[in-house]
């Protein structure tokens, strides 16, 4: 399932017009994306909590080269299921 | 760490941007969370744009310890639900570690493997079409130079074997940083023995010139004047190649090296390289391309077992004379449009190197100028 079909589906729901769910859903992501880039975490629910933790420093090897190679720390981002969710998908 | 945010201010900031109420803010995101998850049960995958992907994955049955207990327990096989945020969204979740890069971290090994290693790599990295040739001479280098040099760097090679010793045993923690100066010490020293080796090698070639340098010119001299008028110059050259070879040098002559030579190409040669052999500057290989521009298509690419023509230069790289200009204009125009027919970026150096040594031939050739360039040229001073 894609984009489109998401908001056309949302927009039956809704009850209305697609040019409309398509401006929200491009405001949300904006949204979201803000938060998540400024590492803040939010629950929408029925669907989970969004997130980023950093991920830490570690030494790894590379296999072509073989050599142990330091692999710096980042920052990821997260999602975890709503328990509802994760009920629902069994 | 983590700012938490409740539902209802992502609400208000959603309405605040689109121009919607809270309310139907609100009921958007409820529904797409709704239909997020229709979606998922329907298809076992979701995209997003601007978002990523939300996909079901299906975990087969294993076995696993009870975290409580410590019993050992089977995990019945189940689907998990995965999100994987777009590529744009990671790296700018990642902004502030943009930056850090993988590193490869320094392996403990045994010093000469490691002076080898090292050696080898940094030959690697700043000499490239040497790189081959220069490994087979490698070793004996190395012997010979260590004989050479042992009565200067004698100290560090006296300190070797002591530094060797005191690394073998396992040190009591107060002697480490007390090590790790001397090692420090050590890898300098290793560097600069490194370092005089690749001097040394980037001479090697060059002691080994003379010895057909100084035999060939008088020779040639000889030979051209008896023969050229009636033999095409490349068999002049071939002959004079195999009487250099034969003949032992019984004469030292005066080294005439700006002499007229020929050269059978090598695996790792270059233009540059050759210039610099032939001529002490790498800069005047556009002179060899014009002479041999039939022969090397692409300037930047030569094909070994070809033989060149050294066309002789009268003056020198800081003077010369009317003839070496003109020569070298040509090469560096020849090499404007090699340049520029790849579209590579030293295309109008050439250019410019070019009209600063002829700016007759400039106009002559003209035409085969790109326009752009021209004006380009005209108005850099």
């Amino acid at each position: 399932m894609n984009t489109r079909e998401v908001l056309k589906r949302i927009s039956q729901r809704m009850n209305r017009p697609e040019k409309e769910t398509r401006t929200l859903y491009r405001h949300s992501v904006g949204v979201i994306t803000d938060h998540l880039a400024s590492q803040k975490s939010f629950t929408i629910p029925q669907l989970g909590t969004f997130g980023t933790v950093e991920r830490k420093e570690r030494q790894g090897y590379n296999p072509h080269h073989k050599k142990k190679m330091s692999i710096p720390r980042k920052m990821v981002a997260f999602f975890k299921p709503a328990r509802a969710f994760k009920e629902a998908v069994q | 760490m983590a700012e938490k945010i409740s539902f209802k201010s992502l609400i208000h900031d959603i309405s605040a941007r689109s121009g919607f109420s809270q309310n139907i803010s609100r009921v958007f995101v409820r529904e797409m969370a709704a239909v997020i998850r229709e979606g998922l049960l329907e298809d076992g995958v979701v995209h997003l744009t601007g978002l990523g992907i939300f996909r079901l994955r299906d975990i087969a049955e294993r076995r696993g310890r009870s975290p409580a207990s410590g019993q050992e327990i089977i995990i019945p096989a189940h689907r998990k639900v995965y999100f994987k945020p777009e590529k744009r969204l990671r790296e700018l979740i990642n902004k502030q570690f943009k930056h850090l890069k993988p590193l490869s971290v320094p392996e403990k090994s045994v010093e000469k493997e490691k002076e080898l290693d090292s050696f080898n790599r940094f030959l690697n990295d700043s000499f490239v079409d040497g790189a081959i040739e220069a490994k087979v001479e490698k070793t004996e280098n190395l012997t010979e130079i260590k004989k050479k040099k042992e009565t200067v760097y004698a100290p560090t090679l006296v300190q070797k074997p002591e530094k060797k010793k005191s690394i073998s045993p396992p040190p009591p923690s107060y002697l480490q940083e007390e090590e790790q100066t001397s090692r420090k010490g050590l890898y300098a020293t290793i560097l600069l023995i490194l370092l005089l080796v690749f001097a040394y090698m980037n001479y090697w070639p060059l002691d080994e010139n003379p010895v057909r340098q100084q035999d060939s010119p008088p020779l040639q001299a000889q030979q051209t004047s008896m023969e050229a008028p009636s033999a095409p110059e490349k068999t002049v050259e071939k002959k004079i190649k195999e009487k250099a070879v034969t003949k032992p040098p019984d004469k030292q002559a005066a080294p005439e090296k700006r002499a007229l030579r020929s050269h059978l190409t090598r695996h790792g040669e270059s233009l540059w390289r050759l210039a610099r052999r032939y001529y002490d500057n790498g800069y005047l290989w556009p002179l060899l391309y014009e002479a041999n521009h039939d022969k090397i298509k692409n300037p930047d690419f030569m094909i070994q077992g070809v033989t060149l023509t050294i066309p002789a230069l009268q003056g020198t790289f800081e003077h010369p004379t009317p003839t070496d200009k003109e020569m070298l204009a040509r090469g560096h125009l020849r090499a404007y449009k090699a340049y520029r027919t790849r579209n590579h970026k030293e295309a109008l150096n050439h250019l410019r190197v070019a009209s600063l040594y002829d700016p007759g031939l400039m106009e002559k050739y003209s035409a085969e100028i790109d326009r752009q360039d021209e004006l380009l040229l005209s108005t850099v001073p």
